[in-house]
């Protein structure tokens, strides 16, 4: 990684490939499924939704960022709403549990997906070996050192944004550029309730924009940029 | 937009009740049919590719998180006679609880429960922009009441859809949640006492 790191250094693209580097690991392979169980037929519009229910909250966000550049994260914006306080204790540590439980939802995504290669369908016991095996080389290769970290990071999302479009795309083209969701699947009408819980589960696939928000001192032109990312 | 995209590509491939019966690996399954086994394959590659690394990148964001918690005094820390800094203390906690319930919920549940969580500590953010911190940073109220409005109107709707279906996982959430409100409280107040 480059190390002549300055304010104003990250450009737009470089802002959506971090966020979309978090994002897309747990967002789109664990909750396109979920998401579509609650909404049914029109859940692409939950994820829309949700787009624009995530762009609302960043708003506050990047506010607070931007006038304490240096103040990144959640619990530094809740130590400055609420002081050193219950709730500010609390809410911190409600987020680092998501993040946990986040962590667990990719680690079992990982195991049901490399099951698909051996044709396993419903894995039981191999899902929990495969994503705690994950989870003990992530936390070996995070012993090993922050270094590494950042250059994965920056070589997997260039790979996993160019091949979740190219997925995208052939999934689209190869459909005809039809999508009729009433007529595929109008059995599963789950009604205006279950589309706003399918919106809920969606939500959680934004989650990245908060790690955005943690380099908001570097990002160029923060609101405008940071507003971009969590749209694309 | 790469997610509506995705959405789109995944819906105009399968049916609402193939997706539902293929959810823990819904990708994977719509790219069967377009593109048989090396479509699979594809998928599966770049799904473990963005399993792997967002995990390797969280569990270091989560871990750094409660390290700066801990310098912050708001979370207690004990050694448990561990070598090492507090940052990879945190990181191992931050790893054993992960793998807990990676291999005690499934899909569905761990979902749920990230869900209710981050939309409540979400929902605490804007209250605390909104009454504290609004004037301070230049924030429009609106927006701020928008965003809560929004956040709750979607977790409502979760709870309730959720609370029907499986109330188990509604209860779990309201008693960690409780927990971790209690467990501060007594934490700080003794901390303070201390001082």
């Amino acid at each position: 990684m480059d190390n002549s790191y300055e304010k104003d250094s990250l450009s737009l693209v470089g802002t959506i490939a971090m966020g979309t580097g978090v994002m897309i690991g747990a967002g789109i392979f664990a909750l396109t499924g979920q998401v579509a169980e609650f909404a049914g037929p029109w859940f692409p519009l939950a994820f829309l939704l949700a787009a624009v229910i995530s762009g609302f909250s960043a708003y506050s966000y990047v506010k607070v960022t931007r006038q304490y550049p240096s103040a990144g994260g959640i619990a530094m914006i809740l130590k400055k709403a609420y002081g050193p306080s219950t709730i500010t204790g609390a809410a911190a540590l409600l987020m680092a549990i998501s993040m946990v439980i986040n962590e667990s939802l990719v680690a079992r995504t990982f195991g049901t997906y490399t099951l698909q290669l051996f044709g396993i369908d419903q894995g039981g016991i191999w899902v929990s070996v495969l994503a705690v095996g994950l989870i003990i080389v992530a936390f070996l290769v995070n012993i090993a050192g922050n270094q590494i970290i950042g250059t994965i990071s920056t070589v997997t999302s260039v790979l996993k944004v160019g091949g979740i479009l190219i997925f995208a795309f052939a999934a689209i083209w190869a459909a005809g550029f039809s999508f009729e969701p009433l007529t595929r699947g109008a059995t599963s009408d789950t009604g205006a309730e279950g589309f706003l819980a399918g919106v809920a589960l969606a939500i959680l696939a934004y989650k990245g924009f908060t790690t955005i928000t943690n380099s908001g001192g570097e990002v160029v032109n923060p609101k405008q940029n940071v507003g971009r990312a969590i749209i694309a | 937009m790469i997610y509506l995209l995705v959405a789109w590509g995944v819906g105009s491939s399968l049916t609402v009740e193939e997706i539902v019966k293929a959810k823990d690996y819904s990708l994977a399954e719509a790219a069967r049919p377009a593109f048989g086994e090396y479509g699979l394959w594809f998928t599966v590659a770049i799904a473990i590719i963005a399993t792997a690394s967002g995990l390797l990148a969280s569990i270091f964001a989560v871990s750094r998180m409660l390290a700066m918690l801990t310098d912050m005094n708001l979370i207690p820390h004990r050694h448990f006679h561990m070598p090492g800094s507090i940052q990879q203390h945190t990181l191992v906690y931050t790893v054993v609880l992960a793998a807990l319930l990676a291999a005690l919920f499934d899909l569905s549940r761990i979902a749920s429960l990230g869900a209710i969580f981050y939309l409540v500590m979400d929902i605490i953010i804007h209250w605390g922009v909104l009454r504290h911190l609004r004037e301070d940073v230049g924030a429009s109220s609106w927006v701020v009441v928008c965003a809560i409005a929004l956040d709750a109107v979607a977790l409502t709707a979760f709870v309730a859809m959720k609370g029907a279906a499986d109330p188990t996982i509604i209860i779990i959430a309201v008693a960690f949640m409780a927990g971790i409100f209690a467990f501060e409280h007594f934490y700080l107040r003794r901390a303070r006492a201390e001082d």
